[in-house]
């Protein structure tokens, strides 16, 4: 399999822009579920190419800050609505139905 | 003895819960819904890009198929309230937003472009368009959640089930009926479109 021919290193204004044929190699790259034959090839490229370094540094540290979103320990702190009174009570008379119902057909039995 | 796990606050280390003698499973639902509400809600307003009715008719119907799947055995003892909870939630959304829209066909995301751009760049959402009241309050990360909520519905539950909820390919793809292939290159224009919309905002903000 050909590398493809490595761009010449430029200016910060291409910095997330990778090789065409790198776009979906580097994005598994970066969640690590790129393997084998391809992941080889991707490093040998990445080795080489500047513009594929930097996306894939890019790519990385979306992917941290994407983590943080949903994993970050401050996120327990963050205060977000919860459901409304109205709501709330429209859960806990669900519920109430859904135990009454289950009583109802034990009883029938 | 030992049911379920949950998280200690803050620490992100699995906490254990303990089954206390007397308890109905309707209280023991009861503390997981309270616990994790927060957590759902948080999910619910980032799949529903920061709409309030949305987020509370999702939240407020996972509460409801969450207990029943709860009261039928569903619920597999070890296994992460918050993780089954936000599937159910996540599931629920999905289901919705088949119905609302063409999302089988693939209409909305399939017309992207190799770059991941809609249509002429004259109609694409710009970060700086997502109006203050789509995000999420008290967010830590601005510039991404505004970024997150332009991306189109398509990619961006894809960038939620995969980067932010942490599934595999193999599990997105499952829970959105789509093949792996698709989830793959869906997240490969996604976060590329994110880059952009990132770089396009941080310039905005600079020269405000």
């Amino acid at each position: 399999m050909s590398e493809g021919t490595p761009r010449q290193p430029v200016e910060e204004e291409v910095y997330f822009s990778p090789c065409v044929q790198m776009r979906t190699l580097l994005s598994q790259m970066a969640d690590g579920t790129l393997r084998g034959l391809l992941r080889r090839y991707a490093e040998a490229h990445i080795s080489r190419c500047t513009h594929c370094q930097s996306a894939l540094r890019g790519l990385n540290r979306l992917r941290e800050r994407l983590k943080s979103l949903g994993a970050s320990p401050a996120a327990d702190t963050v205060s977000v609505p919860l459901l409304t009174v109205e709501r709330r009570a429209t859960v806990e008379a669900a519920w109430a139905q859904m135990d009454e119902e289950a009583r109802d057909s034990r009883s029938e039995l | 003895m030992l049911t379920m796990e949950g998280t200690a606050k803050g620490s992100g280390i699995p906490r254990p819960v303990e089954r206390k003698a007397g308890v109905s499973e309707r209280e023991r639902f009861a503390e997981i819904a309270r616990r994790y509400e927060a957590a759902l809600m948080r999910l619910a307003l980032r799949l529903c890009k920061g709409g309030h009715d949305c987020a509370q008719d999702l939240v407020q119907e996972t509460l409801v198929r969450a207990y029943e799947a709860f009261r039928q055995g569903k619920y597999r003892e070890g296994f992460s309230p918050q993780a089954w909870l936000s599937r159910i939630l996540t599931n629920g959304f999905i289901n919705d937003y088949r119905r609302r829209t063409r999302w089988d066909a693939g209409v909305d995301v399939e017309t992207l472009t190799a770059g991941g751009e809609v249509g002429p760049p004259e109609t694409r959402a710009a970060a700086s368009d997502v109006p203050d009241a789509a995000l999420i309050e008290g967010t830590l990360d601005e510039p991404l959640e505004r970024a997150l909520n332009a991306l189109p519905d398509g990619l961006r539950v894809v960038v939620i089930l995969v980067d932010i909820q942490e599934l595999s390919y193999a599990e997105a793809a499952a829970m959105l009926n789509i093949p792996v292939g698709t989830v793959r290159s869906r997240l490969s224009r996604a976060r590329y479109m994110l880059q952009n919309l990132l770089k396009d905002y941080a310039r905005e903000r600079r020269l405000l």
